[in-house]
């Protein structure tokens, strides 16, 4: 990664803003008298169905500095869009990000200009929720999101052929003898918890996390959606909108299903079922939702004395205010589908031009999706490696990235590659998605399957109480199911080191080669429906870079220098 | 983070990827398939190059099978230790060197007696099955390892992993100047251990499992400097991991040596019965019961240092049962233990594993031999003590350290033998001076 020769850092050398200590938490070392007024703040403008999804917009009062890391979208969603409908209370969010699978695209604008905007904003947070250790996924991101990421380790307490609790070490003979699970996904006795009455295993969530029908509306689970969790402007700045054109926040939200819809007819939604595995399922309607009142935020402003509100009003008018901030664009891609004969299977490559010129780039990550969509993708969406659901999975719909056989990547910036051999092992693709920030905390199974080895993915939850491996039954776990090879995000870190954050000169600055992807993958046309891998595969790249917001006394703008 | 005073638009990153330097042509390393001693060489360079050590990893596969070649069944009794992981576990001795003067800067031994410790110390069970698992495939029960044990793929060649290696010298928190003013560029030995203690399992043993590694690659991010962006590096410090082996045999016994080391930071040690060890039925990275404790007490030159009390339990007391149990009633231990491994106090331990509930660890009543086949509930007992979190560390470069454990009447180990062995582990403050004249290593 040298720098640029034709685009380099000197070329946008500009005096910085000076931000004062007031909005620059971390950096403030006086005491300062405050108020704090907590807000909740109604949306101007609402508007959501199920088959076309909808817009809320929010205006910000000019008042005060906004806390911008504790502002939070805050909403309830119900299934059912009119009197009676959704009685049987059978769905729940999307299990791994829980209520942001809602959000499409989040836009934060001041005085009309785009400040900064998140486009796929569900699956930008499954990839950064994955950063965060698993006991705060599981402590506090489940709670807040309505999302399912607990984890637990099962052991099977009474093996195959006893009758009675015979001892734990009789089922080491037994593959599913130690397994993980997720809790929601599989309920079942075990080692020191014996929650169950009946050696069964059931697949239901928790009664809490289930959506309310429209008649119960106001009663079911509630979102609060920290924006600093979606949007990366909010992680850190304090804005001070009372000097500020006016600041509005307007989130498009996905749709829903259709009422007459049926299950196996959906490819993707933000909604799932309560227990994917319930008799009758597939052919089960009634998974239109809608918002049971408008969605609030809900702000914090400071209120500084008079004399700190005008040194930030001093401030702004006789120089500018930087804030360096991380901005996420959204760019998309193909690896075309396979084309040949019958009984063949080989390399599929693609090559991907992600453009970025003059851009200081921090990270880049990339989600990997079938596409159901197409023909051939149609006819093999409900295919399983391993039983791993990688195409149309029902319980994380296209918020995942799936893992996929003889997979093998290299980047090329500034005309460089990055890797003097290109990345095939999966622990090595992990390590380096772990280069962009501290680690990715997924679970063993949901990255490197070893092309699907069936003892790789064993790892997670696939048997009934007798130890043998099922991926049919559904008296069997089914973590493994919908949660094996499900978290396979490529990354690659540009940030010369990540301590150094939002610093000017810590990306990497693109010249005006673009940024280069290489990928390839192992595809196979087998003639028997149920082991093809032919199908498209849809990239979805996400480009963090560093943008700067200049406030000065001519209004707000947004540069890349 | 970047050296002090430099100037971030001077430094370009590069990922490097190095193969080692003796590979043979089958691409395998082993004690019995290929060769035993795997040697990566990261070249020096004119202008200043920093190594940031912590994100150095070694990358490969492990494969394992019978000494017939055939694949491992994967409801058979065949493990890996989990805290250990399965690269660490093939692992004796890591060497690292400077490359000017071929000075020999941390040499670790007893590496898989080492990591367990440290793994089972400094994280939980949610890190181990989430982060861990990807790297060093360590996981929170030897079953749960057991599934990627076996795996192999198409080509009859295991899972891939991505391991740091558990070296003071790497992970400092200080980048390492390689370029010819500073170390001139590292060698790294990594030693491999005989099949015999790796995967272990009575059907491990019955089936004489061996293991190779391939595809094996060294990887680490490295940033080039412009000459003069960055002050030239003159020291370096770090805590290198030195061990000693012994033995105890009797219900008092008494370890004492002079470790010849000037700024002891920590030491820690971990047990297991030296009956067990070089035998392929028990798990040779076992972080041992250690018996029915009564008391442990730290001394430097005779004289109780830095406690000037003796650490008593009452597992004699709790005891439940008759025949070589032990009822796990040693939190003053533990929290020592702790302190030692993580080298700092007590109060700043987040994470570990030394739960009272957990398979792993857990398990309050335990027999003294408990989970030295891998079928059982397992343990992640040690005991250490720490000197010094802030400053320069104990002198024990001219006095004798003692530690003096004391179990109940026929309890040490619970067998006829009653013969330990002892993994002790020093962590100590070491200077690297870089001049003109070469490098040296104060100890």
């Amino acid at each position: 990664m040298a720098s640029p020769s034709d685009v380099s850092n000197q070329d946008y050398q500009e005096l910085e803003g000076q931000l004062p200590d007031l909005l620059t938490p971390d950096a403030r070392q006086r005491a300062v008298n405050v108020s704090v007024e907590t807000n909740i703040l109604e949306p101007v403008s609402h508007q959501y169905t199920s088959s076309g999804g909808g817009v809320t917009r929010f205006v910000l009062p000019a008042k005060g500095v906004l806390n911008a890391p504790s502002a939070a979208l805050c909403f309830e969603v119900i299934n059912g869009e009119a009197a009676g409908e959704g009685v049987d209370s059978n769905l729940a969010f999307q299990i791994s990000v829980g209520g942001v699978a809602m959000i499409r695209r989040i836009t934060v604008r001041c005085g009309g200009q785009i400040l900064s905007r998140v486009d796929e904003c569900a699956l930008y947070n499954m990839i950064k929720n994955q950063f965060k250790s698993q006991q705060y996924r599981e402590n506090v991101l489940d709670v807040r999101h309505s999302s399912c990421n607990a984890l637990s380790t099962k052991i099977l307490p009474n093996p195959a052929g006893s009758a009675a609790q015979a001892g734990f070490t009789l089922g080491k003979g037994l593959v599913g003898y130690h397994q993980l699970a997720n809790p929601e996904l599989d309920q079942l006795n075990s080692y020191g918890s014996i929650p169950m009455t009946a050696g069964n295993v059931t697949h239901g969530k928790q009664r809490n996390k289930l959506l309310r029908n429209f008649n119960l509306r106001g009663t079911g689970p509630e979102c609060a959606i920290r924006l600093a969790d979606i949007i990366p402007f909010f992680v850190r700045n304090q804005l001070p909108l009372l000097g500020m054109a006016q600041v509005e926040i307007e989130c498009e939200w996905h749709r829903g299903p259709a009422a007459a819809t049926a299950l196996n007819a959906i490819n993707q939604a933000p909604v799932v079922l309560d227990n994917p595995v319930a008799g009758g399922a597939g052919a089960t309607t009634g998974h239109n939702i809608t918002f049971a009142q408008p969605p609030f935020l809900s702000l914090d402003y400071l209120h500084y004395d008079e004399d700190e509100q005008a040194k930030i009003m001093a401030g702004i008018q006789n120089g500018s205010y930087r804030f360096n901030f991380t901005e996420v664009v959204v760019t998309k891609g193909i690896n075309p589908e396979y084309t040949g004969a019958g009984g063949t299977d080989g390399p599929v490559e693609s090559n991907h031009l992600l453009g970025m010129m003059g851009k200081e780039v921090k990270k880049i990550y990339v989600v990997k999706n079938w596409d159901v969509n197409s023909t051939q993708g149609a006819a093999e969406k409900d295919n399983q490696y391993a039983g791993c659901f990688t195409h149309r999975n029902t319980q994380l719909w296209d918020t995942k990235s799936a893992a996929i056989h003889g997979e093998k990547y290299n980047w090329i910036v500034n005309n460089e590659r990055i890797y003097n051999m290109d990345v095939d092992q999966g622990a090595l693709a992990h390590h380096y998605m772990n280069h962009c920030e501290d680690n990715f905390q997924v679970l063993p199974g949901q990255y490197d399957t070893l092309d699907f080895n069936q003892d790789v993915v064993n790892v997670l939850a696939n048997t009934d109480y007798d130890g043998i491996v099922d991926n049919t039954n559904n008296t069997s776990c089914i973590t493994q199911r919908f949660m094996g090879g499900c978290a396979n995000v490529v990354g690659l870190n540009l940030d010369k080191y990540n301590e150094m954050g939002n610093a000017r000169g810590n990306g990497t600055r693109i010249s005006s080669a673009p940024i280069e992807f290489r990928y390839t993958v192992n595809k196979a046309n087998t003639g028997a429906g149920a082991t093809e891998r032919r199908a498209a595969i849809n990239l979805t790249f996400f480009i963090e870079h560093r943008r700067s917001l200049i406030i000065n006394s001519l209004g707000v703008s947004v540069s890349d220098i | 983070m970047p050296p002090p005073g430099m100037n971030l638009s001077q430094v370009r990153k590069q990922y490097v990827q190095l193969n080692p330097v003796n590979a043979v042509s089958n691409g395998q390393f082993s004690s019995k398939s290929g060769i035993p001693l795997i040697k990566f060489d990261i070249s020096a360079s004119q202008a200043p190059m920093f190594l940031q050590g912590d994100e150095l990893r070694i990358n490969g596969r492990i494969t394992t099978n019978t000494s017939a070649g055939a694949p491992l069944t994967n409801t058979a009794d065949n493990f890996v230790d989990n805290f250990c992981g399965r690269f660490a576990n093939c692992i004796d001795t890591v060497t690292i060197s400077s490359k000017r003067l071929n000075q020999v800067i941390e040499r670790v031994n007893n590496y898989w007696r080492i990591v367990p410790s440290v793994v089972s110390s400094i994280h939980g069970n949610e890190d181990i099955n989430t982060v861990l698992a990807h790297e060093g495939d360590h996981f929170e029960t030897n079953f749960l390892g057991r599934h990627s044990l076996v795996a192999q793929d198409a080509g009859a060649k295991g899972k891939s992993f991505s391991s740091k290696l558990y070296c003071g010298v790497l992970n400092s928190g200080q980048m390492m100047d390689l370029s010819v003013n500073g170390l001139g560029g590292l060698v790294i030995e990594i030693l491999l251990k005989p099949d015999v203690s790796v995967v272990f399992g009575d059907d491990a043993s019955t089936n004489n499992v061996t293991y190779f590694l391939s595809n094996l690659t060294l990887t680490c991010p490295l940033y080039h400097m412009d000459s003069g962006a960055a002050p030239a590096q003159q020291a370096f410090n770090f805590n290198s991991l030195s061990t000693v082996f012994q033995t105890i045999n009797s219900s008092t016994s008494v370890v004492a040596l002079t470790p010849g080391l000037k700024q002891v930071s920590s030491i820690f040690c971990n047990f297991m019965n030296t009956a067990e060890i070089g035998n392929q039925s028990r798990n040779s990275a076992r972080l041992g019961n250690i018996g029915e404790v009564r008391a442990l007490r730290y001394s430097i030159n005779g004289a109780l240092y830095p406690l000037s009390y003796r650490l008593l339990t009452n597992e004699e007391d709790n005891n439940l049962t008759t025949t070589h149990h032990t009822y796990r009633a040693r939190t003053m231990i533990d929290r020592n233990y702790l302190e030692a491994v993580n080298i700092n106090r007590f109060s700043e331990t987040g994470r570990t594993c030394l739960a009272w509930n957990k398979w792993n660890a857990g398990v309050v009543n335990r027999s003294q031999t408990q989970n030295n086949n891998g079928l059982e509930q397992g343990t992640a007992a040690g005991i250490g003590i720490l000197y010094d979190s802030f400053g320069t560390g104990e002198d024990l470069s001219q006095t004798v350290f003692s530690f003096e454990l004391e179990a109940s009447g026929d309890d040490l180990d619970g067998t006829a033998a009653k013969s330990q062995g002892v993994y002790m582990c020093f962590l100590n403050k070491n200077q690297i001076v870089m001049s003109a004249q070469g490098i040296s290593v104060v100890r």
